[in-house]
């Protein structure tokens, strides 16, 4: 996960052999991408920005060149086509030639391409990229799935939500330096402060904001603002949980008390300004 | 740089299939075959074939028709043949621009790059397949313009000398080597609608405009593409070597001595001089490809 121009896709597009690193080395399951290319991509699939496919050709003769290349079966490309088509909805149009496909129909029949001899590794450059929406939930839908079905997807998004709803572990890179990675179940554990909105139950008195402004690990206090007040945090999960149970103590009726920004985006931005 | 404490990525082992592997019948070094296979079936799609075929017989119709009105009673099937000779070059440079010219630049600038490289497939078959594509459709649209040639021939002369499979031949050799040059534009150029323009430019224009610079410098011109193709139509003046015209000169040159010389290309040298064309083409056309990279 990056902003955009930080390195994601050129991170994808030297994996996949688009492009050539300035130093260093790619592998994929410890074989050198660029030095072995058929051996690296073997049992991947990818689909790289939104792929252009070939308008001469149906997607079943996509599938069919694609399979070749990858060594399968004549008869292992025809029943796995059928079935990743219909995995992507595609199967209405799997005779007609793609010249006038839509952005959505290429991105499908990119992401049918990729899943056609069953990959162990699924690479997905931004995939909900220039979808509509409807789009975007299906695409997120097969992804969601495909993570279930035990194929490893290594994706790359700016979409915080996206991330936050599709994936098991994140790494943020910024101008292709890695920053971070985890488990997105154990972000919170890097976050070292962020903005906390808590709302009560009116009214907030004057010196409980007084209260919360000197307590340890508070940087500053906004509000009241009717029954809302937002504390910007220095600490982590403990001095949020400290606060929460302060405030309990001092008798103020907590409705809800939340993260104003989502985790992954007050990490991104902390460590990013870190890192400079 | 990792943040301090950051859990570190591991490098996993490929690990064992978990589904029936594709069959293994497709040997590595197929894969050349399989793009080869796939490209012939997008041109042929896209109907440039067919389109070269109708110039070609357009062509054809117009050559019989006027020769037939024009040839004296007495013409024999050499001076027949040779009057044909003369389109072969325009024909291969059109036949290079067609199937060549965004054969290789194609799958940047349409996209498709993205689809076709991250497969496992190195750039090397990529190229070789598209070579053997690119050669195969000009190779039959030759045979096609040659097999009319021979038939008109025999029919109208009622005889077929044996100089039209040479020309044939040349022809495919010279052909080859302006695919080359084709190719070579296509991985050095950016777009599609350039590298057909340059293709043919090069191959239509240019050459033949360096080749008359020569002869009027009163320099031999034998490592140009285009004065080697003479001998395509120069094999066809008589039974080679035999009747195989020679350089002549003609009055009103410039200079003291006032002769014009006007050079006929030696078919040994000229065969040399295409072969390395294409080898140089092909060669330099398959560096610059591997490197180029899909940007934007």
């Amino acid at each position: 996960m990056a902003c955009d121009a930080r390195g994601k896709t050129t991170t994808i597009k030297i994996l996949t052999g688009l492009l050539r690193p300035s130093e260093g080395q790619a592998y994929i399951w410890g074989v050198d991408v660029e030095k072995e290319p058929e051996h690296a991509m073997s049992r991947v699939g990818a689909v790289v920005e939104t792929p252009e496919l070939y308008p001469e050709l149906t997607p079943l003769e996509i599938l069919t060149y694609v399979g070749r290349l990858r060594e399968m079966s004549p008869d292992a490309i025809r029943d796995r086509s059928k079935v990743v088509l219909d995995e992507v909805k595609m199967s209405e149009w799997a005779d007609k030639r793609t010249g006038k496909f839509s952005k959505g129909m290429k991105q499908r029949v990119g992401i049918a391409q990729a899943l056609l001899n069953q990959p162990d590794l699924l690479i997905l450059d931004e995939p909900t990229g220039g979808l509509d929406p409807r789009g975007m939930a299906e695409v997120r839908d097969v992804i969601k799935g495909l993570g279930r079905s035990g194929i490893t997807v290594f994706m790359s998004s700016h979409l915080l939500y996206e991330v936050q709803e599709t994936c098991d572990s994140v790494a943020l890179i910024n101008k292709g330096k890695l920053l971070m990675y985890d488990d997105l179940a154990r972000i919170s554990l890097w976050r070292k402060g962020g903005r906390v909105e808590v709302e009560a139950l009116p009214p907030i008195p004057p010196e409980i904001v007084e209260r919360v402004q000197a307590a340890p690990g508070v940087k500053s206090v906004r509000g009241p603002d009717g029954n809302r007040i937002v504390v910007e945090l220095e600490g982590g999960d403990e001095e949020r949980a400290a606060l929460l149970r302060q405030l309990l103590g001092w008798g103020l009726r907590v409705r809800s008390f939340k993260d104003v920004e989502m985790p992954l985006e007050s990490l991104y931005l902390e460590l990013v300004k870190e890192s400079r | 740089m990792a943040t301090e404490g950051a859990t570190q990525p591991t490098v996993p082992q490929a690990p064992q299939p978990t589904v029936p592997q594709a069959d293994r019948r497709t040997a590595r070094g197929a894969r050349f075959l399989i793009v080869a296979r796939f490209e012939l079936m997008r041109q042929l799609r896209r109907r440039r074939l067919l389109i070269l075929l109708i110039i070609t017989a357009i062509f054809l119709v117009l050559l019989i028709v006027v020769i037939q009105v024009f040839r004296t009673a007495s013409a024999d099937s050499y001076s027949y043949a040779s009057s044909f000779g003369g389109f072969v070059p325009t024909l291969a440079a059109l036949a290079a621009t067609f199937f060549g010219a965004d054969a290789l630049v194609g799958e940047f600038e349409h996209r498709t790059g993205y689809l076709l490289f991250p497969q496992p497939v190195t750039r090397t078959s990529i190229f070789l397949g598209k070579l053997v594509a690119g050669f195969s459709l000009t190779a039959v649209t030759l045979a096609v313009y040659y097999g009319v040639v021979a038939t008109a021939t025999a029919i109208v002369t009622r005889g077929l000398p044996i100089e039209i499979a040479y020309s044939f031949l040349l022809a495919v050799l010279y052909s080859t080597a302006a695919l080359g040059v084709a190719f070579v534009l296509s991985s050095t150029l950016k777009g599609t609608t350039s590298a057909s323009v340059m293709t043919f430019a090069v191959l239509f224009l240019m050459l033949a405009i360096v080749t008359a610079i020569f002869s009027v410098a009163d320099l031999r011109p034998d490592g140009n593409l285009a004065f080697a193709g003479g001998t395509i139509s120069n094999i066809l003046s008589g039974p080679y070597p035999q009747a195989y015209p020679g350089d002549t000169e003609f009055p009103g040159g410039p200079g003291p001595g006032g002769r014009f010389r006007v050079y006929s290309p030696a078919v040994p040298l000229s065969i040399l001089v295409m072969a390395i064309w294409a080898a140089v083409g092909f060669g330099l056309a398959w560096a610059l490809y591997r490197r180029k990279e899909m940007k934007g």
